[in-house]
Order: C-alpha cells, then structure tokens, then sequence
C-alpha cells in the first residue's frame, strides 16, 4: 500500500511539515485499515518508517477504516479534519501534540493526498 | 448618511461595546459574528446593506474584538449574549431590526427572536440552530486553559480552511482563515460552553417574527437534523440550504447579501 521511500522524500521537503515539525521529537503512527505506520520524527524530519511498530509505541496515532481514510484524502477538498471531527477517524494518545503541531499533520495529509492522486498510495486492502 | 463602515464605541449592560456601523439613518440590521470572531467578518455585508437604505450595526460581543468585557469574565450563554444584544439594540434606539446572525451569533438570533419577537422584524439565523450540542465536552475543556491549546492560530487557521465549503469563494478563503487565526482561545472556547448548552428548542413556537434559516451543507458543525428540528419548531421560518457551503456563508459567498436582501424584500414595508 505505501511507497515509503517516497513519503519520508516528499515529507522531509514539504516546508510546513518542516517548520512546525521542528520542534517535535516522537512519533507519529497512522493506522490505514488493516495496515500501520510508524513515522519517527526528529526535528522536522521523517528519520525512520516502518510497518512493524515498535513495542516502545507512538506520541499520537491517527486510526480508522479505510473507507474512512478514503473520505479524507480523496476528492478535491481535504476533509481529514472534517473525518476527525466527526469521529471517522480517532486520534489516540498525546491528543494535546496531535494540536501543537497541527500544521505538520496537514502538511502530511496533504502529501498522502497527493499519493492517492498520483496513484503511490492506494486505499484498498492487500488482497 | 455614510455608507462607509465607521467604528463607534458604547456602554451596555457594563460592557464596553465596540461595533462597525454604515448607512445610519437607514432601516435597522443588526449584524451577529461567529464564535471567537469580530465585526471584522461582516465588511462584505455592510456596505451593501447600506446603499440599499438599510443602517447596518455589527458589534464585536463581549469580550471580542475590541469590546471589553464587565468585569473580564467570558461570557458563556447564548441568553446572556442575547440580552447584551438586546441592551444594544435598545441603547442605539433601532426600531424594528433585523437579526441576522452566523454560528453562535445564529443561535443568539433565535434566542433575541424567542425572548423580543415582537420587536423584530425578522431574525436571520444562519448555521445555527435552537440547540447545538455539536463540539465534545473533553476539547471544550482542553481549550479553556491555555496549556490545552497550543498552537491555537494555526488551528484556527486549519479550522477554517476545513469550515469552507468547496463552492468557498476563493479570493475571500484567504481572509476567512486570516480572521480564524486572530483572538483569544478563552473567549472562542467560553463562546463553545455557550454554544453547546444553548437550548431553546421548547419555546420555538413563541417566535412571531418572519425567520430564515440558512444552512449550507457542508457545515459540518451544525448537522442538518437539529437545522431541521429548529424549522419544524419555528411557525414562520423559511430555509434555504446552499450547495457547497461550509459555516462561514457570509463570507465564503458574495451572492449571501443578494440572498437575504431578497427574503427581506418579501417582508411587509416598514
């Protein structure tokens, strides 16, 4: 489902993902469907992903279906907050980070939708 | 009689009122801003109001904006809202508004149209409804200390980015999310207390004023169930729903005042 090596790239330039990721050290896991993952995050870089979380856990974890991913990324409004808001897609953990770098997190879900676009991200379960 | 928007300070009910005000001498439209919000959001509306021979007033509430708070502390209900309003409309001696009102400044519109029907010409309501339990208890919480809301600007920035309908008028999306990041979060989460504990869903049937509600619907802090819950309450209510509209129709299109100004055209002459 993920192309990993292009998401950290595109991530690690995105200049709002940068900025307001700067001052951020933990880690973000996003649970697609069946699929998970786990994004380190040092300073405004992406320094390590994976699909087998570590037992060590996440700062905040964004999860849902992927239907419910799917009204969040696709079409041409990003609705990621609208998903959260009404309860399509559930942040757990450190929810008061999830906010303070709430400019990052849009910075990135404005890089998966742009996968989704481009086809590098599909939202369909692996067969 | 000027048509442009001049800014006035007043005393009501303790508070130090400030409000934009154009066209004086016009019919009367009392202009109500969102939660958090300023008068600043109807800049749009004013001066057409006004070359239309109305004298449009829209004060920042309490505690927004430029008005300074009795005794500094938020307000957190729609009714006392109302009331300040109310004190207002009676201090600037406006004969027969007309309300309109968006987001919190709806619900204190059906609130003014409950409690002073009879004084009003009509009430214009608009992403708003007779009750709006819509925002969770536990981020009302976080957001009314500091500690709990860091990076409040850009979250008001991506909130109201996230508000704006996809029909949004592009070239006025800038401002919206501008205006978004202003204020202070103890008053915008003490406008979400009174939000979420508004309820005059009993008393609906003691409005006697022409009321329009409009709702756009991709306004997804006001659900269309509780839009259509207030319309079944209300005798005189007319709804229009905008296709592609989030919560700010006031400023995310143009043809808004052309909207109203039409609903207030149908209504007896003055």
């Amino acid at each position: 489902m993920f192309d990993f090596d292009q998401f950290a790239f595109h991530l690690n330039r995105n200049p709002d993902f940068v900025s307001s990721g700067k001052f951020f050290d933990g880690a973000i896991q996003l649970n697609l469907g069946s699929e998970k993952v786990w994004i380190k995050v040092f300073m405004g870089q992406v320094i390590h992903m994976t699909q087998e979380p570590p037992p060590f856990g996440y700062t905040f974890a964004v999860k849902g279906t992927l239907e419910a991913w799917r009204f969040a990324l696709e079409g041409p409004k990003n609705r990621f907050r609208e998903a959260v808001f009404t309860n399509r897609l559930v942040v757990e953990g450190n929810t008061i980070e999830f906010s303070r770098i709430g400019k990052a997190v849009h910075a990135m879900i404005e890089v998966l939708r742009e996968m989704v676009r481009s086809g590098l991200l599909k939202l369909t379960e692996k067969p | 009689m000027s048509k442009e928007i001049i800014g006035h300070y007043v005393k009501v009910a303790g508070h130090r009122l400030y409000m934009d005000m154009a066209g004086e001498g016009g019919r009367p439209i009392l202009l109500i801003h969102t939660a958090g919000q300023q008068a600043l959001q109807w800049r749009f509306a004013m001066p057409y109001f006004a070359e239309r021979g109305y004298f449009a007033v829209a004060p920042d509430l309490p505690g927004h904006g430029k008005s300074l708070l009795k005794d500094f502390k938020p307000i957190t209900s729609v009714h006392e809202f109302a009331e300040v309003m109310w004190n207002l409309i009676l201090e600037l001696k406006l004969e027969q508004p007309v309300v309109i009102g968006v987001s919190i400044g709806g619900d204190i519109t059906l609130d003014l149209a409950v409690h002073h029907s009879s004084k009003l010409k009509a009430a214009v309501a608009c992403e708003a409804a007779a009750r709006t339990p819509t925002f969770p208890v536990r981020m009302i919480e976080l957001g009314l200390e500091d500690s709990g809301v860091p990076s409040y600007a850009d979250q008001g920035y991506l909130g109201g980015l996230s508000a704006c309908g996809i029909r949004a008028n592009h070239e006025r999306i800038p401002e919206i999310v501008w205006t978004r990041r202003m204020g202070d979060p103890k008053i915008y989460y003490s406008d979400l207390v009174a939000w979420k504990d508004h309820d005059i869903t009993a008393r609906l049937n003691q409005i006697t004023c022409p009321v329009m509600i409009i709702w756009g619907n991709e306004d997804y802090f006001v659900p269309y169930a509780l839009v259509e819950e207030t319309m079944c309450g209300i005798p005189k209510a007319k709804l229009t729903i905008l296709e592609g509209i989030g919560h700010y129709p006031h400023m995310e299109m143009p043809e808004f005042n052309q909207l109203v100004e039409d609903f207030l055209n149908l209504l007896e002459p003055y």
